[in-house]
């Protein structure tokens, strides 16, 4: 009997977690980081100039046991303090939109569709959609295993 | 912020298990309290000293280990840290830097080296960190609240220990309570036949423990509770006498003087269960069963309960032994016990408030001592009778709703001299409402029906002819010769026991018998008539 290859693929539900894989995506998309730094105003971009250049590393405490991990200092800035002004994430932002600022402002905390949807008041089934779709967005894939 | 200071497993309470030092403690504390302790008292003080005792011990192991870390604190080289946050890990910290951060409030980043070498960079100097609140135990935690804990895994906690006391001789049972046998007041054979005489004094009975005591020539007690935990013991562990109390309520009654319905169930209630495949029942059926609430039934997994009343129907079995069933439905109007198979109780007629004793026989689920009160109103198998909770565990409402029409045309059992039963509907003066489909209404030959059961106790069972003769009698009644099953049910039981389940399997599954619709059922005479 032959081999039948099968394609490695699994089908997300509403309960399977997603998050921001900055590491696929930063090998996946070049211009990456031009997106992120472009959701820094103007201000911030000056202010933490050095910390957002490429390949600077910064020490991020996690919040539950104090370890130290070194982060990139882009993403830190994002999420430590972009994301965290008011009006960062607004209901009027777009769908895919929404849901990248909504892992930023969690602080990239793996959530389901369900979870997401009930944080934006979207459909499940709508952010399942768009989310597991053979188009990545943002970098915004599933955890597996 | 909250941590769990004791490291419990998820299944600690679940795998739990009564150790010699459990036993011990339960021991230690029945002693102390000098009082008997129901099997959820001493679980919630068992439960309540393993967890002091874990506490203990972690203390210890945590006192041993080093300083807690906290991020707020500085740390330097050569410090011996213990983290919570990560089960208790111990390591030393090896290395100190300055934090690579854009905050305002730098911070330090020190390195430590755990036991197993593995190495991981944690913050130091930290003013804003969680971690600096300082530990406490969290109430809510269910792994650590003796409430919780017995709330969720009570039941099998007990079971657990009440196994472990079983087996160790010093401890003693009774009417739901645990003491230590060290503690027992000595009553002798004496004391014991002195029970048994004020007892029989007292018609056998019933009388608490409060009462026999001064009665017997026991020394004058220090301990009131204590004696008559001691003189309850003496009487368990004598066969002379029955505890007949319901829950919570000890009561003697002197074996010898108990009915003999109570203490062997009457023919009529003897059931010799049969195989029968419940697979074969269809949901109409099994519902009908439900309905029927026959104690020889299984107890159905969802059972919409009545509230304080329920109403039901009277079987020939029932109506002959003066009993009722203690069906799944009907169990919780009557009095129970932890262990007594017998409890004395009374019901009350709410028409006349007429007083009158009865005993629940438990184990063998029936209510006994109706038989009068049946003659009196009228009462005959089909009838409708409502039971109501009275706010006394130990007192049960009766009544049956007076028929309005005095004479009926009723399914009537006419017993030849050899017991043998033919069915007619007759013209009868019926006293009680009752159901159309099972009445029965008995003559008064039902002595002749009475040698009939004797002597089918003694041959070998015919259920099937039983099932078969019943339903050829039934179907004379009724011009296109079709039974329902609540009809057959009911004449069945006139000569032999049978809960429902059994009847209807055959019914369906053998050749002979034909269902033509909703429950109704006609012989196939040229098909063998369902005999085999």
């Amino acid at each position: 009997m032959n081999d039948i290859r099968r394609p490695s693929l699994v089908k997300p539900s509403v309960d399977t977690h997603f998050h921001i894989d900055f590491e696929w995506w930063s090998q996946n998309d070049r211009e990456w980081r031009v997106y992120l730094r472009n959701l820094l105003t103007e201000d911030e971009q000056t202010r933490f100039a050095e910390i957002i250049a490429d390949d600077v590393r910064v020490d991020w405490v996690d919040p539950e046991t104090a370890e130290v991990k070194p982060v990139d200092g882009l993403q830190h800035i994002l999420i430590t303090h972009t994301a965290q002004q008011e009006g960062f994430l607004s209901a009027h932002t777009a769908l895919v939109e929404a849901i990248f600022r909504l892992f930023l402002k969690t602080g990239n905390k793996p959530m389901s569709a369900q979870e997401i949807a009930e944080l934006l008041n979207r459909p499940p089934m709508t952010v399942l959609k768009t989310l597991s779709g053979p188009r990545v967005y943002r970098g915004i894939r599933p955890i597996l295993g | 912020m909250t941590l769990v200071v004791i490291p419990l497993r998820e299944d600690y309470w679940s795998t739990f298990e009564i150790t010699d030092e459990d036993v011990e403690f339960l021991y230690a504390f029945l002693l102390e309290r000098e009082e008997p302790q129901t099997p959820g008292q001493l679980t919630h003080a068992l439960v309540k000293d393993r967890l002091a005792r874990e506490q203990k011990a972690a203390a210890k192991q945590r006192s041993a280990a080093g300083e807690v870390y906290i991020p707020k604190e500085a740390h330097s080289a050569g410090d011996r840290l213990t983290f919570p946050a990560l089960g208790w890990k111990t390591g030393m910290v090896t290395a100190r830097r300055p934090a690579n951060t854009f905050m305002p409030n730098g911070f330090q980043v020190i390195t430590v080296v755990f036991e197993d070498g593995s190495a991981m960079e944690f913050a130091s100097e930290c003013e804003d960190h969680i971690l600096n609140e300082p530990v406490v135990v969290s109430q809510d935690d269910p792994l650590l609240s003796p409430d919780a804990i017995v709330e969720q895994h009570g039941v099998s906690l007990a079971e657990k220990l009440v196994a472990a006391l079983r087996s160790n001789d010093d401890f003693v049972y009774i009417a739901g309570r645990w003491f230590p046998r060290a503690l027992l007041v000595d009553v002798n054979v004496g004391n014991l036949n002195l029970a048994e005489a004020v007892l029989d004094m007292a018609g056998g009975g019933p009388l608490p423990t409060a009462e026999l005591l001064p009665q017997i020539d026991l020394p004058n007690p220090d301990n009131e509770r204590l004696t008559e935990f001691s003189l309850d013991l003496a009487l368990q562990e004598d066969g002379r006498f029955d505890e007949v109390g319901s829950t919570g309520k000890v009561l003697w009654f002197l074996n010898r003087l108990e009915p003999a319905e109570v203490l062997k169930p009457p023919l009529t209630l003897r059931y010799q269960e049969f195989q029968y495949d419940r697979s074969l029942l269809s949901a109409q059926m099994l519902e009908l069963e439900q309905q029927l609430d026959d104690e020889h039934s299984p107890a159905p997994e969802h059972m919409e309960m009545p509230g304080d009343e329920a109403e039901i129907i009277l079987i020939y079995p029932h109506w002959r032994a003066g009993t009722l069933p203690i069906a799944p439905r009907l169990r919780r109007f009557f009095p129970s016990a932890y262990e007594s198979p017998r409890i004395l109780f009374s019901f009350i007629d709410e028409g006349s408030g007429e007083e009158f004793r009865a005993w629940v026989v438990r184990l063998e689920k029936y209510v006994f001592g109706l038989r009068e009160w049946y003659l009196k109103h009228g009462v005959m198998p089909g009838s409708i009778l409502k039971l109501k909770k009275t706010g006394n565990p130990g007192q049960v409402a009766i009544t049956t709703e007076a028929h309005r029409s005095t004479k009926e045309w009723v399914r009537t059992a006419l017993v030849g001299a050899d017991g043998g039963v033919v069915y007619a509907t007759l013209k009868q003066q019926v006293a009680t409402a009752f159901d159309d489909r099972m009445m029965v209404y008995m003559t008064s030959e039902v002595e002749a029906l009475d040698r009939a059961w004797e002597q089918r106790a003694k041959a070998e069972p015919t259920f099937e002819k039983a099932v078969v003769d019943t339903l050829r009698e039934l179907a004379k009644l009724n011009p296109q010769a079709h039974v329902h099953v609540a009809e057959l049910y009911s004449a069945l039981n006139v000569i032999t026991r049978c809960p429902p389940g059994p009847l209807m399997a055959r019914l369906t599954s053998q050749a002979g018998f034909v269902h033509v619709g909703d429950l109704h059922f006609r012989l196939d005479e040229a098909g063998g008539g369902g005999e085999r």
